[in-house]
């Protein structure tokens, strides 16, 4: 969880410098007064709840105050993607008339769209540019909201979880902990840090899916001999000379393939590779004797 | 392009270079190593750089 924010507070401060930045949040040294203050409505639940004489009524104190605070979320977050849609619509629509050639376009994009979405809008020319930068603005609107979505989903599930939970199993402290991450997952930097986070889970599970391929017992068939002699031909020996061309051929359908980032020595010497070797030699495609 | 260790174990003592040329395709070329097992087969060890190449990731 931790790893989560350290982005966007690297991503800040990296777009405003580091010059002028503040860098501690504000502290306190009377924090009744300032809750009252800051979080009225916290405060009163904290009141109820401090009050309630049974447990079940705590619980319930606390499960209140959850589903005031989702519920205005939710309002508002059905809002923000009701706005960005349109801002998108007319993002499109500006790329539109440029493509029909009415011109200022442009700065219509730039006045309307929002910071993710227009940061492809400068220099529009030509109607094949702002068919692809219609194409991005789409992509990049549906990825974002549909990473939106599934984030919010994800903590809200947290949160029900809790919400069945004793109060001193969760506390509305933590709750709120709860509501101000899924808050944070219906932003667009929170659906930025997400993406990225997700990202790196992918990268990490395609390192896992290639360490099962890093090591394994020597085996020769009949398909690594071939492939061999297609890349030293004619006998596939150590000593004879590399074909350069078939060995960027090789490079290039193992790039692609299910094992992309392997060794060609493990490829050709692991058994269970076998048909992986054979679709090799089709798709190469290499030649039998 | 492959990065990190790679290692092919139990080689007969006359495909040794074979594997050790099949490592050699790849550019750029690995640090190979050979060693020898103590059934008499062969172990040959790449490191290729990049990330991975100081420690050893296998799930074997």
């Amino acid at each position: 969880m931790r790893s989560v924010w350290i982005w966007p507070v690297l991503s800040l401060w990296a777009i405003t410098g580091c010059a002028g930045l503040t860098q501690f949040p504000v502290t306190s040294v009377k924090y009744q007064e300032d809750l009252k203050v800051k979080d009225p409505d916290y405060d009163a639940a904290v009141t109820v709840i401090g009050k309630a004489s049974t447990d079940e009524a705590r619980v319930q104190a606390r499960n209140d105050e959850i589903d005031r605070r989702l519920r205005v979320i939710d309002l508002n977050f059905d809002a923000f993607v009701e706005a960005l849609a349109k801002e998108n619509v007319r993002a499109n629509f500006g790329i539109a008339l440029a493509q029909v050639g009415l011109g200022a376009a442009g700065s219509l994009v730039g006045e309307t769209a929002s910071q993710i979405l227009s940061a492809a809008s400068g220099g529009l020319a030509g109607a094949q540019q702002a068919y692809g930068k219609a194409i991005l603005y789409d992509q990049a609107f549906s990825a974002l909201l549909a990473q939106m979505m599934a984030s919010r989903k994800a903590v809200l599930v947290k949160i029900y979880e809790g919400r069945a939970a004793t109060i001193g199993d969760y506390p509305l402290s933590t709750a709120v902990q709860d509501i101000g991450a899924y808050y944070f997952a219906g932003t667009l930097p929170g659906a930025v840090v997400a993406t990225s986070a997700d990202a790196k889970v992918k990268n990490d599970q395609a390192e896992d899916k290639l360490a099962k391929f890093r090591s394994n017992p020597f085996t020769e068939d009949e398909s690594a001999i071939l492939i061999r002699k297609f890349v030293r031909p004619p006998d596939g020996k150590p000593t004879d000379t590399v074909n350069q061309e078939n060995l960027k051929r090789l490079h290039q359908w193992l790039g692609t393939s299910p094992v992309a980032g392997i060794a060609i020595a493990n490829f050709l010497s692991n058994k269970e590779l076998r048909s992986l070797r054979e679709q090799a030699i089709r798709e190469i495609p290499i030649p039998r004797p | 392009m492959p990065t990190g260790v790679f290692q092919i174990t139990d080689i007969p003592e006359d495909k040794v270079e074979t594997v050790i040329a099949d490592f050699q395709l790849e550019s750029p070329q690995p640090q190979v190593e050979r060693t020898r097992q103590s059934n008499g087969l062969w172990t040959v060890t790449a490191t290729f750089p990049g990330p991975g190449s100081e420690a050893k990731r296998f799930t074997g």
